[in-house]
């Protein structure tokens, strides 16, 4: 059974997009929180053909280029969510174990409100990750929030690397195991599965390599093995193609993959949630890309229990590359509200806690030469806030992404949807069960009315 | 004896010709033939869009046309149909039609069966089915589509799945001829699945896709190997592999049915990964997607099928600035749709029509719709003959009224959209259909009709009258029924009034204790009577039937 919620929207005709958009043009006078490069005060910023041209107080521009006035505003790089389930169709193709082989890129909904929703909250970047259903889901895609675009490829960013998603402990064992009696029923049943499938990438890998061989030499009569896209994208993990985000919770089941993944001599793995992870950040700090974790987000099933709010903190302090992510429609929206409570809970520093949201989920998704941080050279997505971002009184007043400024303050229609139902007066607005979340395409899912509502997705 | 019981006979044969005869004048089923041999006469004459000659005759035989000319031919055996007043179309085709198909059956799941790796049997991955296998002619709906003035259909696999089958084309003429035209014309695509086994989304659909046809082209390359060299491992015969290997190799064409944008650029994907030649099917959104697939150089078929007019209320604590909005908004949504068939047509891309999901009295009206928000008449007609005959490479043997084309023609009252045009004839691979003419029930010829209503609710059955009046142009009416506040009878104007030939709609309010309810009626008319459906709110749906009567003296 589905929630249902009539949502009143107040509904103004869209404005269009076109008429915000401009790629030349001069942040002038705000105070600039490169992250990288410590806070400039009293700074312009250039931008030109959707890149940071010139960084400096007092630049000398062309006269008749447009000027956002920033004083008294802060500028922060776009925000990077690098845990996302927004703009998506589909989550979980969660009828196989291992699923390697499906793309989101597939499956992307431009015409999501949610986006515009998450560019009201800063967001320029999310990475639309398969779910949580499989032991080895599908490979990801890094959006850049290009609201607007009714072709969904328009909003990949390309330049970002191949991701996947992996998926331990509960929800892999709960979707195959007690759904469906197969494997993996344990945390060691998932283990078995990434290796089974792991060892049968590198004889798959073998047999191409030999048929390829033989195919080279001359009058070859070689016949063609079969073609499996689901081993193809492990063996390109295998070869370092592709950055592994993985789903998990307890410490145990971290440090198993963490070994697992030494042993199959990849190092490109990113620990997404990682509650636990506090428990091993030396660990995570040697072997891994790091931990992309929620704030204080905790409790909502058993594993999830021995947690703590101090784990952005703690990681960071043991040098593992941390990032804070959503996993929600809901959260997406105020980052920077779950990036300053790292300074509640163990006392980062406003760069600290900003690169939290930034510059490390770059790190994470191989996108950082190209975003993160406000640098000459880089694309230009930037939030202009009317607080620093890390107070509590912060609020985004415009995102611009590739320097086209995609959410105005000023300018917030009460209804920005891009596709109106021609029928419904009033659209359902599903509240988020089985259907919608980290675990959606899945039957079998626990509810929970509170985190339902906000679609957190986990 | 004997000579009484012959004499006997004869007579009561000569009865049943003359009974045949009798009917034959107008014969919905096409069953009762006289001859092979039509011959119709003085009808005007529009044999392909853009075109309009007066005063033709049409000579068919065996299903085929003939000659089609001024000149009125010699043809004694000829059956006459005199087309005076009578305009002549080419047949429709029906771009994606599931009409009499039946799904596959599909064997049990064994007892090892792994959702995980399911036969693709059980799927949905079955193209080597063909569709015609499936195909039950006497089905009634075929009569109905025949009515409407199709002709032509390809017949597309009914059930979920990916892969569902082949298509066909069929001619709608009388089951019992031959109505297979041609089998196996393109594999069917769609984004759809079985569920409970893998591709369960959208997400598996397309790996799937991707997998096959590369398993597909190598295949194909074993088998070539195979042929023409020793010592070679016999390849494997795998029959859904086999059967894409013509898609792959760009001998068949894919025919994607889609839902949505998405769908249709996910389509477009694959056309572009793989190099296969593409159809899409049930296109039912413009704007931006146009570009995209006026790009791909992929086969446009339209949805005939429209959204319907939002008919909702708001709650009365909606402000009024907002409700004005939002409905503004909707309105506007609902117009965009309407222009889609428009804006292809500006576009200059050559489209056709898919019936699908369309209900068979929409049809007409929603034609009419789309010719009332951009779409010229010659498209329209394009796309329901000479465009879907290119698209399926039949366009030699239909799609317009020429001699060696099949028989397949409609005679109208009337120019084919125009509101009082009836279907008079249709003929289909030279079959006669014969349908009765219904008489005008407005402009200007009545005043009005006077409607006598009952309608059973949950709280009982509730009767009363309405009236329809047409005056000067403009149709309004009223309706009386119990007052819920009070005795007696009460009345409320009609509103949202729609009347077609064949069709009525309407919503009144009525006011009770608590609250204003809107009461939504719409029903099929036929001569003299309605039936329909009454739906209260958003409550509930209720039989609504009415007779016309006499109107009482006040």
């Amino acid at each position: 059974m589905k929630y249902l919620l009539n949502f009143l929207l107040l509904v103004v005709p869209l404005f269009g997009m076109a008429q915000t958009k401009s790629n030349d043009f001069v942040i002038k006078n705000g105070t600039v929180l490169t992250i990288t490069n410590g806070t400039l005060s009293h700074t312009d910023i250039w931008v030109e053909n959707g890149k940071i041209k010139e960084l400096g107080p007092d630049l000398k521009v062309p006269a008749n280029i447009s000027v956002v006035d920033a004083s008294d505003k802060y500028i922060m790089p776009g925000i990077i969510d690098a845990h996302s389930h927004i703009a998506l169709e589909a989550i979980n193709e969660s009828t196989s174990p291992i699923t390697a082989e499906v793309w989101m890129g597939d499956v992307i909904d431009p015409f999501d409100v949610a986006i515009y929703r998450a560019l009201a909250g800063g967001v320029t970047v999310t990475h639309a990750m398969h779910g949580s259903a499989n032991a080895i889901g599908g490979q990801n895609v890094t959006l850049k929030l290009r609201y607007g675009n009714s072709d969904p490829l328009a909003l990949r960013m390309t330049e970002a690397p191949r991701t996947i998603k992996f998926a331990l402990g509960e929800n892999p064992t709960r979707v195959h195991g007690r759904g469906k009696n197969m494997q993996p029923r344990s945390r060691m049943g998932v283990e078995a599965v990434i290796r089974n499938g792991f060892e049968e990438a590198l004889q798959y890998k073998r047999v191409w390599e030999e048929y390829e061989k033989a195919k080279s030499q001359k009058n070859s009569t070689a016949v063609p093995p079969a073609f499996s896209l689901r081993l193809e994208t492990l063996k390109d993990i295998l070869a370092g193609e592709i950055i592994i985000h993985c789903h998990s919770y307890r410490a145990d089941e971290i440090y198993m993959l963490i070994q697992v993944c030494r042993e199959y001599g990849i190092d490109k793995i990113v620990f997404s949630h990682v509650n636990e992870g506090f428990k091993v950040a030396p660990e995570l700090a040697a072997h891994t890309m790091g931990a992309s974790i929620f704030s204080d987000w905790w409790a909502y099933k058993f594993e999830v229990y021995y947690s703590t709010a101090y784990n952005a903190a703690v990681l960071t302090k043991n040098g593992v590359l941390t990032s804070i992510n959503s996993d929600s429609g809901e959260v997406i929206r105020h980052l920077y509200h779950e990036a300053a409570k790292s300074q509640r809970y163990g006392g980062l520093s406003d760069e600290e806690a900003l690169a939290l949201i930034t510059i490390n989920p770059a790190k994470q998704l191989g996108i950082d030469p190209y975003v993160g941080s406000i640098e000459v050279g880089k694309q230009a997505d930037l939030v202009v806030f009317d607080h620093h971002p890390l107070s509590i009184y912060a609020i985004p007043q415009m995102t611009f992404v590739d320097g086209i400024k995609y959410f105005d303050r000023a300018s917030d229609e009460a209804d920005q949807r891009l596709k109106i139902n021609p029928s419904e007066l009033i659209e359902p607005i599903f509240l988020k069960e089985h259907d919608h979340n980290c675990m959606q395409n899945v039957d079998f899912y626990f509810t929970n009315f509170g985190r339902n509502l906000f679609e957190h997705r986990h | 004896m004997s000579k009484f019981n012959y004499s006997y006979i004869i007579s009561f044969f000569i009865c049943l010709i003359s009974v045949n005869l009798a009917h034959a004048q107008s014969d919905p089923s096409g069953q009762k033939r006289i001859t092979d041999s039509y011959l119709i006469t003085n009808v005007t004459l529009i044999p392909l869009p853009g075109k309009i000659i007066q005063k033709q005759n049409i000579l068919i035989k065996d299903g085929q046309i003939l000659s089609v000319g001024g000149k009125l031919p010699s043809s004694a055996e000829a059956f006459q149909i005199p087309g005076d007043s009578l305009f002549a179309y080419p047949g429709f085709i029906d771009m994606a039609n599931k009409s009499g198909v039946r799904a596959l059956s599909i064997p049990d799941k064994e007892a090892d069966f792994d959702p995980s790796n399911p036969p693709d049997i059980q799927a949905g991955i079955h193209p080597h089915i063909d569709v015609l296998d499936l195909y039950n002619p006497s089905h009634s709906q075929i009569a109905d589509w025949r009515k409407n003035g199709f002709t032509v259909a390809h017949k597309v696999p009914m059930g979920q799945g990916m892969l569902p089958g082949t298509t066909g084309l069929v001619v709608y003429g009388p089951p019992e001829s031959n109505t297979i035209i041609r089998k196996d014309v393109a594999r069917y695509a769609k984004f759809s699945t079985i569920g409970g086994m893998y591709p369960a989304t959208n997400l598996g659909v397309m790996a799937k896709f991707r997998d096959l046809f590369e398993n597909a082209r190598l295949q194909s390359r074993h088998q070539v190997i195979f042929a023409s060299n020793q010592g070679i491992k016999i390849p494997d015969s795998n029959i859904v592999l086999q059967s894409l290997i013509p898609v792959v190799e760009k001998n068949k064409t894919l025919f994607f049915e889609i839902n949505s944008d998405l769908d249709a650029r996910r389509a477009i994907t694959i056309q572009r990964e793989q190099g296969v030649s593409l159809i899409l099917s049930g296109i039912n959104e413009g704007g931006q997607l146009i570009t995209t697939i006026k790009e791909s150089g992929a086969g446009v078929v339209l949805s005939l099928n429209l959204p319907d007019e939002n008919n909702q209320e708001f709650a009365d604590d909606v402000q009024q600035t907002e409700r004005t909005e939002q409905i503004e908004e909707i309105n506007s949504a609902y117009i965009d749709k309407l222009k889609v068939a428009g804006e292809y047509e500006k576009a200059g891309i050559p489209f056709a029509f898919t019936a699908k999901h369309l209900g068979k009295d929409k049809f007409y009206d929603n034609i009419r719709l789309m010719l009332k928000n951009g779409l010229s008449n010659e498209a329209a007609l394009a796309a329901l003959t000479v465009n879907p005959a290119k698209m399926l490479g039949i366009e030699n043997i239909t799609g317009e009224i020429a001699p060696g084309k099949m028989a397949n023609i409609i005679l109208t009252t009337d120019t084919l959209f125009n509101d009082d045009s009836q279907v008079k004839y249709v003929i289909a691979n030279g079959y006669v259909f014969e349908y009765p003419l219904k008489k005008p029930s407005k402009n200007g010829k009545e005043e009005g009709s006077y409607w006598e209503y009952d309608t059973e609710t949950a709280s009982g059955s509730a009767t009363g009258f309405f009236e329809i009046s047409y005056q000067s142009g403009t149709t309004t009416g009223s309706i009386s029924y119990d007052d819920p506040q009070g005795k007696g009878k009460i009345s409320s104007s009609l509103n949202d009034l729609k009347v077609s030939s064949n069709r009525i709609a309407f919503t009144f309010v009525v006011k009770t204790a608590s609250e204003d309810l809107t009461i939504a009626v719409e029903g099929d008319v036929s001569d003299n009577s309605i039936t329909g459906t009454m739906r209260i709110g958003d409550y509930e749906s209720f039989p609504f039937n009415a007779t016309k009567t006499a109107k009482p003296k006040q």
